[in-house]
Parts: structure tokens; C-alpha cells; sequence
């Protein structure tokens, strides 16, 4: 009797310990010290307005956060292969448009509209990619130009006025309906999340992205066409521009030209925020999620609180401020354990 | 008794006007280690160069398996199964050992997913067969370096590497490290696999090489077995005679007075260890020793450049606290570098402003920049190095490098220091130039400048300095003066282990 209670206990123990063991291992991860900050940020919200912690509200989130977290996933591929895209928030604006003219002047099925697009953004990203890689220009000033120049374009094809008043179709309970209480556009994000989670952390691609972005040189060596991994990186860019421009026509059902100004930045930054290393070779997509999750938190929150527009601005700067300082001291302390 | 595997024929590379090899015949025997020396300089890289494909010869070929091969890059020496383990080991840091070891364009696996299972079963694989034990799970990052080159030398055999190359491999491993790697290349020569070993400890060579082959101002010296190996003729070989003299000026000038002394000086991140020494007033004071023995070192934790973790440093007597280079400057510390392009020369500036740039505050009113007082001090320098220029205003990068050395020198001399410390001053200098610097560094001291004189070239630091100092291994382990030096005794201090 006595020894099977010794026992019991000793089992205890050793669940307890694996428990122990299993946070312990949770705790090394690079998205944990993010995974806390959203925690916390959550608690004070819901403390602060009854109106924070619903279901409701929580898809809410979701959805709003996903425009700029569908394309941080793929800014992560991009940054993590060490290079950048400036022009998603333009390849948004001038996607949206394209598809938005096809259907109302040309009256092109919007379904086809959208595989259209589709392509064009593997062309803009092949544009984006090869001008890098082949003229050695960086990325940061190529896709400054092709920033403006999108832009342009989106003006100069929709002569700087929006478009709606389209046709019904099922496109928009595709991409901005909603399943039960569910807004698709939070669907799509994480099932975009999940997609680049399998590109970037099990694929071979993302072996190559990692090596890329971590050691150019070593991965030349090994024989990774480094130019070719990169121009994948700005079609991914440009496309997650384009499905997210496509959610945003599916809940709006309208287009403006000049939509998506000033995304690149917020994108990246919600990518930063999660723990992308910005000169290359570290990133992860759960990380990049929830980087997007604490920008689209804080603002819901403010909004919630009744805080004025410009605050929300500066309190959002001041967020992605100290999520990197936290980052990167959390970071310097893992290297140190670690060596 | 056994094939070459590889043989040099007649190789001849030239880089502009220096010949970096001079048609060097030699053969590497199969299954077997063969050591390779030569001082800095020597020809030994270019030669590494050549055989994965950076470089190509000039003349002559390279013939590996008993087939004349031209190799264009490193990926076809890989595929011809030449691999070659740098000092700069090309690895992923953000990856795992395992990672490194498949990293290239068919990882294996299926079409999209790579197959993890397979990679660490074959990295344990390889890591048995090399009689070692490291988890292929661990991060590179993780790994002592050590390690990181056992996953070079994995990966290499992954690749089915039938020569390989290591290029100073021991230099930043522990003992313990060395003699696993003894192990390895010992365990890899059983198989069948050749190796190349380039060390300039000359112990570890004699120690893993059944035959040394020595180079010698880009030419092959000669070639001794296993039975013939020992140091003193090893390095007799290695520094013969040179005919190229300098003319000693007389230095009568020395003073008895100590202008620096450095006390017990030591940084583990540079490596050094229980450094001190005395600078006499007037004096050149000579530091000899190879690249990375703390000759350089030395100097960055003297002028700040370079974290300490103990010594005093005195200047005439006074103990002085140097925390950064701007501190030495004004301490009267001028520091010439051995990286003329990385931490010199300002290449977006024009030749004056290069040379102006410490004395600013004297050059200008108010905050701005007088044109006159700047081009009056550029023409001092000018004459008196003999500088070779079309005009001051044109830009730096126009110069040849002897010429961009004198405005570096002048911007130092303009400070008047009263310790100038020359490190590599004739490095990439044609030879006309080189005499002639040689010549101002001695008239410098007959002027009463207290300098130091760090350099590769052996002959150069015993024709020019008083008293010389070898380092090796972060420590001093040799003074010389310049009656007793010779390239031999100044060799033997610079290669000691302890």
C-alpha cells in the first residue's frame, strides 16, 4: 500500500517535471517573449473597456489585422531571405483597381478578374526580383521606385477615382462574407499563416530562404541559386499584396486608388515586432502572426477606449519601439546561454 | 609506392605586377597528408586558390587523377572532389549542424518537404565514420569552432571528397580540438583520403604530414619526407636568403629616456597575454611575428581601438588612461593602419582633406575649414615625402598606393606625435616606394620620432629597427637587437608554442 502510493507519487512527480520540462522548452522559443506582450496587452484592454474581451470583437480583430498580416507573412519570406518590398501597399491599391476595371468596363466574371491579377503580381514580383538580383541595386531603393511607380498606375488607371458599384457575385462571400460569426478575411489570414509557415519553416524552399539570408555566400557555395530564392521571395510579396487586396474588395465591395498607402511600413514593422531579423536569416511565421496580432490589438483597443486617431498613431509607434528593444534583448540573452 | 593524386605543373599566377607563383612543379601523393608552409606572402593561398577554382594559372595546369583539369570555380573542384575547409568556414549560423551539412539545391527529401529523418540518420552517419560526436540537431551558432570545421569536413565527404584541403585549420582551436582533429584526418587516411595540411606550426605539420612541401616567395623550395621533417631545416627553407638589403641609417639618437612602457597588458578578446615592453625616445622598435600573433592586437588595445581587460600604459613617465583612439591621438599616439583601404584612407575625400583631417581644429575659423591653411599643409607634405600627385584636389582613389601610404604618413606627421606606431607601412607598395619609405622611417627616428615598426617582412623589420620584438601567439617571445638578429633566430621565436 505504502509503496504503491510512493509510486503514484513518483509518476507525479515525472509528469510534472515533463510539464516543467515542456514550459521550459515553450519559454526558449523565439515567439514566446511576443506571445506574452499580446497577453498582457489583452488583460489591460479588457480591463480597461468592457467592450475588448468579446468573441465578437476578438474576430474583429482578427479581421482588421489581416490586410496588413496577410502580407507581413510573406514581407517575413522576403526579409528573411535578406531583402525587402516597399511597393505591397501600391501592388495593393493598383491590383484592387485592375481587378475592379476588368469587371466594371470590361465585365469580366470577377472570379477571372482576380486569377488575372494573381498574375500580374507574379510579374511585379518578378520585375521587383530580377532588378535586385541582376543589378545589384538594393531592394530598399528598387522597390522605393516601384512604389511610387504602382502608384501611378493605380492613379492613373482609375484617373484618381474610386470604383464600386460592382455586380454581385460569390466572390464577395468568398472573401468578405462571414461563416457563422467568422469574417472570412480572418480565415483567409490564417490559412495564409499556415501556408507560409509550410513554405518558410518545412519546405526545401525555406531551407533556402533560411540559408540565404543567414550566410549568401555559403549558400552560393553550396550551389543555391540565391538569385532565383529571392525573386520567388518578391512574387510571394506581391501576391500576398494582391489576396489581400481581393479580402478587402470582397468586405468592401470598393475600390480606391490611393487605398494602402503607407501598409509597406506597417507591414514590416509587424513583421519586425515579431522577431524578424531585419538584416536576414531569422524569422518565423508565428511570430510575424502575432507581431501583426499586437498592432491590431493595440489599435482595437484604443479605438474601444475612445482614444483620438492621432494618439492611436503615436501609441502604435511607441509599440513596435519597445517589442523590438524587448526582442532584441531577449534575443542577446538567448545568444548568451547559448555560447 | 603510391599514385599522385594530384600534380602541379609549372604554375605561374600573376596578380598586376607581383608574381604570386613562379612556376611551381610539385605532386601530392594519394591516401596520405602532405604538410605545405611558407611565410606570409609565400604563395600558399593563391595556390589554395587555384586548386578550387577562385584563381586560374596564368601557365601552366593542374592535374588531378591523372587528368589536366581546368577548374573555373569551387563548385566544379567539389565535383571533381576537391573540397576546401578555409579559415572562414562558409556555414549558416541561423542553422542547424545538419542543415549545413545538405545545405544546396537538391536537399533530400521529396518534391516540397525535405526529409529530416534522413539528414540527421546520415549526419549521425558521417559523424560516426569520422569517429565523432556531435548532436546534428545543434545550432551552428552553438558549436565551437572546432566543431564547425568537423561539419565542413563532414559535409565534404557527404560529397564524396577525394582531397582535402585545410588551410591553417589549428589556429583558433583548443589542444584538446587539435587532437581530435589528428583523429579525424587520421581516421579519413585509413579510407583512402588525401588531405593537404597548411599550418605555420610547424610541429602539427611534421606531426600529420608524411611530406612537406615549402614555398618560398611563390616558388617551390623543395620537398622533405617524413624522416627528413625537422624544424630548423624547415625553416631554413622557408626564409633562405634574400638578396633585396636595406642600408641601416645610423640611429645615434636613442635616448635613454622610456617615451612608452606598456605594463602586463592583457585581453582575452584579442588574445594576448602578459605583454610588456619599453619604447626608448629616438628609437624604432621592431615587431616581427606572424599575422594574428599580437603584434597588431597589441596596438588596438594600446590606443583604445580594442577592449583591455589589465595593463598600465605610460607615457614618459606618466601613467596614461586611453579609452579610445581620439584619447591616444591626444596622448601624441599616431597610429599609420595595416588596412590602408578599410580604416585609412576616406576614399570619397580628395588628397588633402585626406591629409588634413586629424588637424581640423587648427585648419579652420569659426568652425569652417580655411583653403588656404589646408593646401599649404598638403604642399609641406608634398615636398617633403616627394608625393606624386597632379593636384591636391584630386581624389584619393587616383593614387597609386605607395603614394596614397605618404598622405596617410602625412596625415600622421602633421600631428606631430610623439609616438608613431607604422603598421605594415610598405604592404602593396611597389618596390621603389617601399625604399623609399623604408629610408623616411629611418630618417624619422634620426629626427627624433619614437616609433614602432610592425611588419610581415622579416628583412624589413632587421635592416630598419633598433631592437625587435617577436610575438607569437598573443605573447612576446623573442627580443632581438639589431646586431643579433637574424631571419632564422627572429623565425624560431615567431613559430614557439608554449
Amino acid at each position: 500500500m505504502a509503496n504503491s502510493t510512493s509510486e503514484e507519487s513518483l509518476q507525479d512527480k515525472k509528469t510534472r517535471q515533463k510539464e516543467n520540462s515542456r514550459l521550459k522548452e515553450l519559454a526558449t522559443k523565439p515567439e514566446f517573449g511576443i506571445f506574452i506582450a499580446l497577453i498582457l496587452l489583452s488583460i489591460f484592454f479588457s480591463i480597461m473597456t468592457g467592450r475588448f474581451f468579446t468573441v465578437r470583437n476578438f474576430f474583429g480583430v482578427l479581421r482588421q489585422t489581416s490586410t496588413i498580416g496577410i502580407m507581413a507573412i510573406a514581407m517575413t519570406i522576403l526579409i528573411t531571405s535578406q531583402e525587402f518590398d516597399l511597393s505591397v501597399g501600391s501592388v495593393y491599391a493598383l491590383n484592387a483597381v485592375i481587378a475592379g476595371l476588368l469587371v466594371r468596363d470590361l465585365g469580366i466574371n470577377i472570379w477571372f478578374a482576380a486569377v488575372i491579377c494573381l498574375g500580374v503580381a507574379v510579374v511585379i514580383g518578378i520585375i521587383n526580383g530580377l532588378i535586385t538580383v541582376k543589378f545589384g541595386i538594393p531592394s530598399f531603393i528598387v522597390t522605393l521606385g516601384t512604389m511610387m511607380l504602382f502608384r501611378g498606375f493605380a492613379l492613373v488607371l482609375s484617373d484618381g477615382w474610386p470604383i464600386s458599384g460592382l455586380p454581385d457575385s460569390s466572390f464577395y462571400r468568398v472573401f468578405g462574407g462571414r461563416v457563422w460569426m467568422i469574417p472570412m478575411q480572418a480565415v483567409w489570414f490564417v490559412i495564409i499563416a499556415i501556408i507560409g509557415y509550410i513554405i518558410l519553416q518545412k519546405s526545401k524552399f525555406g531551407y533556402k530562404v533560411y540559408a540565404t539570408g543567414g550566410n549568401r555566400e555559403a549558400a552560393e557555395l553550396s550551389g543555391i541559386n540565391t538569385d532565383r530564392v529571392k525573386i520567388i521571395g518578391f512574387i510571394l510579396t506581391a501576391g500576398a499584396a494582391t489576396i489581400s487586396a481581393l479580402t478587402a474588395l470582397g468586405y468592401l465591395g470598393s475600390i480606391s486608388p490611393t487605398q494602402g498607402e503607407g501598409f509597406e511600413l506597417m507591414v514590416i514593422a509587424a513583421s519586425v515586432v515579431g522577431g524578424t531579423n531585419l538584416f536576414g536569416g531569422a524569422g518565423t511565421i508565428l511570430g510575424t502572426f502575432l507581431g501583426a496580432s499586437i498592432i491590431g490589438v493595440v489599435r482595437n483597443g484604443l479605438v474601444l477606449m475612445g482614444t483620438g486617431a492621432y494618439w492611436q498613431r503615436a501609441m502604435i509607434g511607441l509599440v513596435i519601439v519597445v517589442a523590438v528593444i524587448v526582442n532584441v534583448q531577449i534575443a542577446k540573452q538567448r545568444k548568451q546561454r547559448s555560447t | 609506392m603510391s599514385e599522385n593524386i594530384l600534380e602541379f605543373q609549372n604554375i605561374t599566377k600573376r596578380f598586376g605586377g607581383t608574381v604570386a607563383l613562379n612556376d611551381v612543379s610539385f605532386s601530392v601523393k594519394k591516401g596520405q597528408t602532405t604538410g605545405l608552409i611558407g611565410e606570409n606572402g609565400a604563395g600558399k593561398s593563391t595556390l589554395v586558390k587555384i586548386c578550387d577554382g577562385i584563381h586560374q594559372p596564368d601557365r601552366g595546369q593542374l592535374i588531378f587523377k591523372g587528368q589536366p583539369q581546368k577548374i573555373r570555380n569551387p563548385k566544379q573542384a567539389e565535383e571533381l572532389g576537391i573540397s576546401v575547409v578555409h579559415q572562414e568556414l562558409p556555414l549558416c549560423y541561423n542553422m542547424s549542424v545538419m542543415d549545413n551539412i545538405f545545405l544546396g539545391p537538391n536537399l533530400p527529401g521529396g518534391l516540397f518537404f525535405p526529409d529530416k529523418k534522413f539528414m540527421k540518420k546520415k549526419t549521425d552517419e558521417l559523424f560516426a565514420r569520422l569517429n565523432v560526436s556531435i548532436d546534428p540537431r545543434k545550432s551552428i551558432a552553438g558549436c565551437s569552432i572546432g566543431e564547425r570545421q568537423l561539419v565542413m569536413i563532414a559535409k565534404a565527404i557527404s560529397k564524396n571528397a577525394q582531397l582535402i584541403i585545410m588551410d591553417e585549420p589549428t589556429s583558433a582551436l583548443s589542444p584538446a580540438e587539435v587532437s581530435v582533429l589528428y583523429d579525424v584526418i587520421e581516421t579519413l587516411e585509413e579510407e583512402g583520403m588525401t588531405f593537404i595540411f597548411i599550418s605555420h606550426r610547424l610541429e602539427e605539420v611534421i606531426k600529420v604530414s608524411q611530406e612537406v612541401c615549402v614555398l618560398k616567395d611563390g616558388e617551390f623550395v623543395g620537398k622533405l619526407s617524413k624522416e627528413e621533417t625537422n624544424q630548423q631545416k624547415m625553416i631554413k627553407m622557408m626564409v633562405g636568403r634574400d638578396v633585396k638589403y636595406i642600408d641601416k641609417l645610423e640611429n645615434d639618437n636613442i635616448s635613454q629616456d622610456t617615451i612608452l612602457k606598456v605594463e602586463d597588458l592583457n585581453s582575452k578578446k584579442l588574445g594576448l597575454q602578459n605583454i610588456s615592453f619599453e619604447l626608448k625616445k629616438g628609437e624604432i622598435l621592431g615587431f616581427a611575428g606572424l599575422r594574428g600573433s599580437g603584434r597588431t592586437e597589441t596596438i588596438k588595445a594600446i590606443i583604445g581601438f580594442a577592449e583591455k581587460d589589465s595593463g598600465d600604459i605610460y607615457i614618459e613617465g606618466q601613467k596614461a588612461k586611453i579609452n579610445s583612439p581620439s584619447d591616444a591621438i591626444k596622448k601624441g599616439i599616431g597610429y599609420l593602419t595595416e588596412e590602408r583601404k578599410g580604416l585609412g584612407l576616406f576614399f570619397n575625400f580628395n588628397i588633402k582633406s585626406n591629409l588634413g583631417i586629424l588637424e581640423l581644429d587648427k585648419l579652420s575659423k569659426f568652425g569652417l575649414v580655411q583653403r588656404k591653411k589646408i593646401d599649404r599643409l598638403a604642399q609641406v607634405y608634398q615636398d617633403k615625402l616627394d608625393i606624386k600627385l597632379r593636384s591636391i584636389n584630386q581624389n584619393i582613389s587616383e593614387l597609386s598606393g605607395g603614394n596614397q601610404q605618404k598622405v596617410l604618413l602625412s596625415r600622421w606627421l602633421s600631428s606631430q606625435p610623439k609616438i608613431l606606431i607604422l603598421d605594415e607601412p610598405t604592404r602593396g607598395i611597389d618596390v621603389g616606394t617601399k625604399t623609399e619609405i623604408r629610408r623616411l622611417i629611418m630618417e624619422l627616428a634620426r629626427e627624433g620620432y619614437s616609433i614602432i615598426l610592425i611588419s610581415s617582412e622579416m628583412l624589413e623589420v632587421m635592416n630598419i629597427a633598433d631592437r625587435i620584438l617577436v610575438f607569437s601567439g598573443g605573447r612576446i617571445t623573442g627580443e632581438l637587437s639589431h646586431e643579433e638578429a637574424t631571419e632564422e633566430k627572429i623565425m624560431n621565436s615567431a613559430i614557439a608554442e608554449f
